[in-house]
């Protein structure tokens, strides 16, 4: 079936454009005007927006994929790896995203970024991160894919230490490169792998060879797991999870865009994007469920403990990316893939609403040094607790009916499954409201009452909030649990082409719940959040000093030690080794081995020549002697 | 023709200098002459584009009056190299600084040191081929115990013994080769290629050609003349040494030992590679604490080459196709990276890391070039190298599972060393050294701009480089 | 020269032996002990002589000519080196007064 030429120009311009803003703003660094670049790099994303817009429009309602071949990159013998781009229904959506979200937090940004003096540098490089994302998103070969994936980490890299002079940001930026670059060494090893099976990475190729392969086998295991390596990489999961609360060191808006709403969950994506490959592979199935679980409980208690407006942010996020691969982990791609949607709306705006009241307070981000926020900077306010309620699953905002088909997927599962699932989303209503009491209803701290400039932000950055406020309420109406009505379901019937061919190798195994367990598993988490929501208001936002941490809840505020771990168990015995290897094995070593072996040349050469004592006797009773002892040899021989 | 006066011209041109008088003139002269080289070589890398699978002859015939017959081809693997030669020079010519008076004899050097190198990649004939091989010492010695800084002469000594030692080696190995020939014998490359060598007779062969190949490469263990001679060289010196003279050693095992060992390397790999992906990872990891910024690139080029080599003999092609392409590649950036090195140095005098910092913030013209670079060298996509490790990874991966996922730890540790080291020199508050650091003048950013070009296009467009030479990888 | 020859075989044949090996054991041993240069180059003659005398002998007993026409080549190549040789010690002596080999040992190491 032969893609419209029109369609495939299309696909072709999004990439192009923000390569375009990239180039543009990045190569007039010093001339460009500091107002320019913001309302530049914005109208390109923004041209793709639209673009977007008719690609979705294209592909939702004619169910055909738009597929076009752009070069050959790599092509001798057997190997053709074309750099092709696809749009099919999933890319699609992933594109709304990435195009939405994306340029609304590029025109907030234009407010947020107005005073810094490396403005230009930093839209340049947004405009590069949207133009990797895109190329993660629509590739149609895993190698173009990991082009992507591995650019968004250099942009991430690079926006995290954007104010490069505290090497503080530098030391987060490079540690969440070099642990990206360990997800993406199993993500290569996986390609490898795919490539040894198949003889193609082509995405639907792969697809279509595997389904034909029996349940379990060890490629599809490595190749798995591999792949989902690399999703923990790049989605911050155990045991790799540790560099995106240090990635807040980047700014505000790079945090909503990058490290929560798109490139953290490019995991997500590509384990959905995959689904045929990990449905044959149960073990690795099992896995990501197990590893999705801990990381939403571990980041999710360890997120109740933190201070730091961000960090807390930064590993609700964390929880949320466990969630979503707790539901990919359960085979609900739809599941993952729509909460991915709502979370890249609420998470957004909960950031942004975080940099605003960073960019209200001067850039303090300590909860503890906030509180009364909420008569101050209303409208902020308001709209974080839109975000607020919408990540506790509150109905009727997006959380509730995204986290709603995730946990009736558990329950389907299996009781126990669901009752750990709810657990895990009713954590997230315990942190949360927690920041929010803390920080806008708490009595004013000293600080706040000390700073008089505290204002609300710009409309150039209320209004792109707002927009992400009014989506994150009504975006999950598309989607409304069975118990409702059993006809809207667009999101599941969007996405169901492509999941289709995944979810026709394993049979459907979920027993039906009854009517009433149904409603039970909805009411009882309900009445349960709203005591919490009660609870954490007596608790926090009355003007108590807070209590002495004991026990295990020092573990979790100081976030399980893992970065100690870590750093004692790798970190430190690789620097030893390195020390070691410098100064023993090459100087000491090697290098004295090459240096002897000349030293004793030259030595062995000094003793011999003292035979040369000039005394002609000597010589001669040498010579005798030497003459008698060859006749001799010769004489027994 | 191509051939002829890719050959005589630098010849000519260093016997030229020789009697030049003012360093600034024979700069510019030298110049010239490299960039009339390089146009020629791109002559001859077009013909070979637009006809695959043709080659470049010459041959002199002396046999009258020496008894030898001079051949020189130049297939696609060859003018990669020639290229590459081509290419650096100019830039290694261009780069020196109005302020360090260089007299008309160091671009006489330079200039010889190219006619020995393009020698090395256009011969066809073994005995042309060491001659020359041993040619390239000459100049490079004399660049080094000249213009070098602290303990230049002893380092530079060590270093032609060293080095003598392995092409000695060689030399056995090629005479045993010019016996084994049919009456009468020759050193041609086409009468060895026609041998078929028993195993037993490959195995000898195979360890005096890897053994005089790893230490010009160099390969663990045989590297500790590198970091010394590459410290104690001037950078014009380290960037010859680096970027074109250790391709000699890799170059001489895809014409010599893959063609003529085959068996040995078929059979023996799980001997080798597990040390040469060792001297990989020790590399990596020295490159780590390593104190001093040029010292560090050195151990890096150490590791990177070590992987290239894994390719080269990982018996798979796309090991080996890579591997070519990733000679290239890495000539290329370790040029740029110690261009990068030299401004550095230039404005600060030193390269203790832990003095450098803050320069980001003086120079972003700089601070982009040096960030291109070191991406290119963590081989990040769309750049020169990921293609070729990419290729190299999986040469190896279909030929053992384990090695490459050792030897994929690199893309790991090339990340630590790489972003560590940036991160201290170009990132924080300025130090003293760094006071007063100016961004590249326009001079200086006109060196960068071909090593950028090669960059990308390399890293986006390799089909040409991969399909020059699919006729010949066999 | 018919009687010369059976006169000198009448005498056994090692007799020769015997009388070479003595002078030429004289001549090591002079080579060896002596400090005397001149001294040295004597006993040196002596050995080349007792070598001569035996090549004649052995020519002698086998009616083979060409010993003996060794014996001249030798006995021309021995006086040239001897010209040379005393040559050398003159200049020896003129410059350092002495012909002693103990003396004479500053071409070392």
């Amino acid at each position: 079936m032969e893609s419209s030429p029109f369609m495939q120009s299309i696909s072709f311009l999004l990439l192009l454009f923000p390569l375009l803003g990239f180039l543009a703003i990045g190569l007039f660094q010093k001339e460009l005007n500091k107002k320019l670049s913001g309302i530049i790099a914005s109208s390109f994303v923004f041209l793709n927006l639209i673009l977007t817009f008719i690609l979705f429009w294209y592909v939702s309602s004619t169910n055909q994929t738009v597929e076009t071949n752009l070069f050959d990159w790599i092509k001798f013998a057997n190997i053709s790896i074309p750099f092709a781009i696809t749009v099919d229904r999933l890319s699609a959506l992933m594109l709304l995203v990435v195009n939405g979200v994306g340029f609304l937090i590029h025109v907030y940004s234009i407010g947020y970024m107005k005073n810094d003096e490396g403005v230009n540098r930093f839209f340049s490089y947004m405009n590069l991160f949207i133009f990797f994302m895109l190329i993660l998103v629509l590739s149609s070969n895993y190698l173009m894919l990991f082009i992507g994936w591995e650019g968004v980490g250099l942009c991430s890299y690079l926006l995290i230490g954007f104010w490069y002079k505290d090497h503080a940001n530098n030391n987060a930026a490079k540690k969440a490169f070099i642990m990206n670059r360990i997800g993406d060494l199993g993500f290569l090893i996986g390609i490898f792998m795919m490539f040894h099976t198949f003889g193609t990475l082509n995405i639907s190729e792969v697809a279509t060879k595997a389904s034909v392969m029996p349940s379990g086998s060890t490629a599809l295991l490595v190749i798995t797991l591999g792949l989902f390596a690399g999703a923990i990489g790049k989605s911050a999961q155990i045991p790799l999870f540790t560099w995106l609360p240090d990635a807040m060191a980047g700014p505000t808006p790079v945090s909503a865009l990058i490290h929560a709403a798109t490139m953290v969950t490019a995991g997500v994506y590509l384990v959905a994007r995959s689904s045929v490959l990990f449905m044959l592979s149960p073990v690795t199935m099992n896995l990501i469920l197990v590893i999705g679980i801990f990381t939403a409980l571990i980041s999710g208690l360890i997120a109740i403990y933190q201070n730091d407006i961000k960090k807390i942010l930064a590993y609700s996020t964390v929880s949320q990316l466990g969630f979503m691969f707790m539901a990919l982990g359960l085979g609900s791609f739809s599941g993952a893939m729509f909460h991915l949607t709502t979370h890249a709306f609420f998470k957004a705006l909960l950031f942004l609403a975080a940099g605003s009241v960073i960019h209200a307070l001067n850039q303090e981000q300590d909860i503890r040094k906030m509180g009364g926020l909420r008569k101050k900077i209303p409208f902020t306010f308001a709209l974080f607790a839109i975000g607020a309620i919408a990540i506790s699953g509150i109905p009727p905002f997006a959380g509730f009916f995204s986290k709603e088909m995730i946990l009736s997927v558990a329950y389907e599962h299996g009781m126990g499954m669901g009752i750990i699932a709810t657990f895990i989303s009713l954590l997230t209503t315990v942190y949360m409201f927690r920041l929010l009491f803390v920080a806008f209803y708490k009595p004013e701290s000293d600080a706040v009452k000390a700073n008089h400039h505290i204002h609300e932000s710009p409309k150039v950055m209320l209004i792109p909030m707002a927009v992400l406020a009014l989506l994150a309420m009504v975006a999950g109406f598309v989607q409304i649990p069975a118990l409702f009505s059993t006809n809207i379901t667009v999101f599941s019937t969007y996405l169901s082409p492509i999941f289709f061919a995944a979810h026709q190798l394993v049979p459907a195994s979920g027993q039906n719940l009854t009517v009433l367990t149904e409603w039970l598993t909805l009411l009882i988490p309900l009445t349960i959040i709203a005591a919490l929501v009660y609870f954490s208001y007596i608790r926090f936002a009355k003007d108590r000093v807070p209590a002495e941490l004991s026990g295990i809840q020092k573990v979790m505020a100081n976030k399980f030690y893992v970065d100690e771990i870590y750093d004692f168990f790798f970190v430190k015995p690789t620097e030893k080794l390195s020390l070691f290897l410098r100064e023993t094995v090459d100087q000491s070593i090697i290098n004295r081995l090459i240096n002897t072996i000349g030293n004793s040349t030259l030595y062995i050469g000094g003793r011999i020549r003292l035979l040369q004592t000039g005394n002609v006797g000597f010589y001669l009773i040498i010579m005798v002697f030497s003459i008698i002892a060859i006749l001799f040899f010769n004489l027994i021989r | 023709m191509i051939i002829a006066l890719l050959l005589i011209l630098p010849l000519f041109a260093s016997l030229f200098l020789f009697t030049g008088k003012t360093g600034q003139q024979s700069k510019n002269f030298a110049l010239l002459a490299s960039l009339v080289l390089f146009a020629i070589s791109l002559i001859g890398g077009y013909e070979l584009i637009v006809t695959p699978g043709k080659a470049l002859f010459s041959n002199v015939d002396l046999e009258s009056i020496f008894g030898v017959n001079l051949m020189f081809k130049i297939d696609a693997i060859s003018i990669i190299f020639v290229i590459l030669t081509t290419l650096l020079v100019p830039i290694i010519i261009a780069s020196t600084d109005k302020k360090e008076h260089r007299t008309p004899h160091f671009y006489a050097l330079i200039m010889l040191m190219q006619t020995a190198l393009i020698g090395v990649f256009a011969a066809s004939d073994m005995i042309l081929f060491y001659i020359f091989w041993e040619l390239s010492l000459i100049p490079i010695f004399f660049i080094t115990a000249r213009w070098g800084g602290e303990n230049a002469r002893k380092i530079s000594i060590k270093f032609l013994i060293y080095t003598v030692v392995g092409s000695f080696f060689m030399l056995i190995a090629i005479l045993y080769l010019y016996t084994l020939t049919p009456t009468p014998h020759s050193f041609s490359f086409d009468s060895f290629y026609q041998l078929k060598l028993s195993y037993s007779q490959q195995i000898p062969l195979f360890l005096a050609f890897f053994l005089a190949f790893a230490i010009k490469i160099p390969l663990f263990p045989f590297h500790s003349w590198q970091v010394e001679t590459y410290n104690a060289s001037p950078v014009q010196g380290t960037m010859l040494l680096a970027g074109i003279m250790l391709k000699m050693g890799l170059y001489g095992i895809v014409r010599f030992l893959l063609p003529l060992c085959t068996d040995v390397v078929a059979n023996g790999s799980l001997i080798f590679l597990p040390l040469i992906l060792f001297g990989v990872i020790y590399g990596a990891v020295i490159a780590i604490s390593q104190p001093h910024l040029k010292k560090l690139i050195a151990f890096a080029s150490l590791s990177h080459v070590g992987i290239i080599a894994l390719g080269l003999l990982s018996n798979s092609r796309y090991g080996i196709e890579g591997g070519i392409l990733q000679m290239f590649s890495h000539g290329v950036n370790v040029v740029g990276f110690f261009l990068c090195y030299y401004m550095i140095v230039k404005r600060t005098k030193t390269d203790k890391i832990s003095e450098l910092g803050g320069i980001a913030s003086m120079a972003p013209r700089f601070a982009t070039i040096f960030m291109i670079i070191v991406l290119a060298n963590v081989a990040l996509p769309l750049t020169n190298s990921f293609v070729g490790e990419f290729l190299i990874l999986l040469g190896l991966f279909t030929y053992n599972k384990i090695l490459a996922i050792i030897a994929g730890l690199t893309i790991i540790l090339v990340a630590v060393y790489m972003l560590k080291m940036y991160q201290k020199i170009m990132y924080g508050e300025k130090k003293a050294s760094t006071e007063n650091f100016t961004d590249l003048t326009f001079n200086e950013t006109m060196l960068f701009v071909p090593i950028i070009i090669a960059i990308f296009a390399v890293g986006i467009y390799p089909s040409f480089v991969l399909q020059l030479l699919q006729g010949v990888v066999k | 020269m018919e009687t010369t020859v059976t006169q000198l075989q009448m005498i056994p044949l090692v007799y020769y032996i015997i009388f070479c090996t003595a002078l030429f054991t004289i001549g090591v041993v002079g080579v060896l002990v002596k400090r005397n240069a001149l001294a040295i180059f004597m006993s040196v003659e002596l050995m080349l002589n007792s070598a001569n005398l035996l090549l004649a002998a052995f020519s002698a007993y086998r009616n083979d000519p060409s010993g003996q026409v060794f014996v001249f080549f030798i006995m021309v190549v021995a006086a040239a080196e001897i010209a040379i040789g005393l040559a050398l010690l003159v200049v020896v002596y003129r410059s350092s007064r002495t012909i002693d080999i103990n003396i004479l040992n500053r071409l070392k190491w």
